[in-house]
């Protein structure tokens, strides 16, 4: 299809699609008036029954439970696709025989790598303040664990590629991935048995405004946790890995 | 607030969602295919959050200044934008993986050049 094509083909299925959007949205509540039963009676319910404060997070590791495993497991295959995609699976402790640097990277100055150590505590520790603290503020396994991973990618920046791959250990990091994807199910088979539906909360729910309280939704939050910062931490290292070996290649 | 100014966010949504698809059916380079991906994906956060968006009420995470039983925003559109952006990112990092396995394999990353079963 020639590029003219493609935009004449774009225009009218854009004008189409706009005009269609425009139609569906006149049928929106106007904005900033919008008040939905599910949602007015969650907001109603969500500290009483599951002594929570976090109301977006009692749905998704509670109320709608079931449809964050999927969105778990939508990460987990993705993290498996791209492994799979640069067929990282095997061999990949081979690689690491050969030496490891083979393009001339620039030393870090002892500024950068001053700056680096000071900021990875201080990163990881913030990283497990937001994942251990989701049910109380903004935060949870998701963005708890997004945020150690850029840790692990400090790492990078300010002691190099050697340095990331000493740190991430492949397999060990997929194991412990692997083990937060499971122990999401694991916690729905255990409640399922518990009390005859899956990811009911069936652990003694604490007090409101204290870290440790909100039964499952505490205990999820950390399975996912340690899901997404293991696994993005494996993306990150499969993609400079395969930043070095196209340099290998082009030399 | 009038009538058609109500409808702003909505049409910043479809805006950021066909200028999206405008980039993708005009990409000479599967990158910067990948980010106009992500424009239109973000048009459906953009969405999500006018609809539940509520112009008396605070964020349903509930404070101090935001006791339990106070006016929230709809907390199952934000829970729903939370899933929506942690699936846009993995799903960035696979067609990124793809785009660089692609060059590997044909030498290009424009779309253009690339036809299909060519090998």
């Amino acid at each position: 299809m020639s590029p003219k094509i493609r935009a004449v083909v774009f225009v009218i299925s854009a004008i189409a699609t706009f005009v269609v959007l425009v139609d569906a949205s006149l049928g929106l509540d106007h904005f900033g008036s919008f008040t939905g039963a599910y949602s007015s009676m969650l907001l109603s319910v969500a500290t009483k029954e599951r002594h929570v404060l976090n109301v977006p997070s009692a749905v998704n590791f509670d109320y709608r439970g079931f449809d964050t495993l999927g969105e778990e497991y939508i990460f987990f295959a993705a993290v498996l696709g791209v492994l799979l995609i640069f067929g990282a699976l095997h061999g990949s402790s081979t690689e690491h025989a050969g030496p490891m640097e083979t393009r001339e990277m620039p030393r870090e100055t002892s500024a950068v790598v001053w700056i680096v150590a000071g900021l990875l505590p201080f990163l990881a520790a913030m990283a497990m303040d937001i994942g251990a603290h989701g049910q109380l503020t903004p935060g949870g396994g998701f963005q708890g664990g997004a945020v150690f991973a850029s840790a692990v990618a400090c790492i990078y920046l300010g002691l190099g590629l050697p340095a990331m791959f000493r740190v991430v250990r492949e397999h060990f990091v997929d194991v412990l991935e692997s083990l937060g994807a499971l122990s999401f199910v694991g916690i729905g088979v255990g409640t399922l048995i518990a009390t005859g539906a899956f990811l009911k909360n069936a652990l003694p729910l604490g007090k409101t405004g204290e870290t440790v309280s909100g039964g499952t939704i505490y205990v999820l939050s950390c399975a996912v946790f340690l899901e997404i910062a293991c696994g993005l931490a494996l993306l990150l290292v499969t993609f400079l890995k395969q930043m070095r070996k196209q340099g290998e290649d082009q030399q | 607030m009038s009538s058609a100014l109500s409808y702003a966010p909505y049409a910043v949504a479809f805006w950021l969602f066909v200028v999206g698809g405008f980039g993708i059916t005009r990409s000479r380079n599967l990158i910067h295919c990948v980010l106009c991906l992500n424009v239109v994906q973000s048009s459906t956060y953009v969405l999500l959050l006018s609809i539940g968006f509520h112009l008396k009420a605070g964020a349903p995470i509930y404070s101090a200044s935001n006791p339990p039983g106070s006016l929230a925003v709809d907390p199952i559109l934000h829970a729903l934008t939370l899933t929506d952006i942690v699936v846009g990112a993995t799903v960035t990092a696979l067609l990124l993986a793809l785009a660089i396995q692609i060059y590997r394999r044909r030498g290009t990353i424009d779309p253009q050049h690339l036809r299909p079963m060519s090998e």
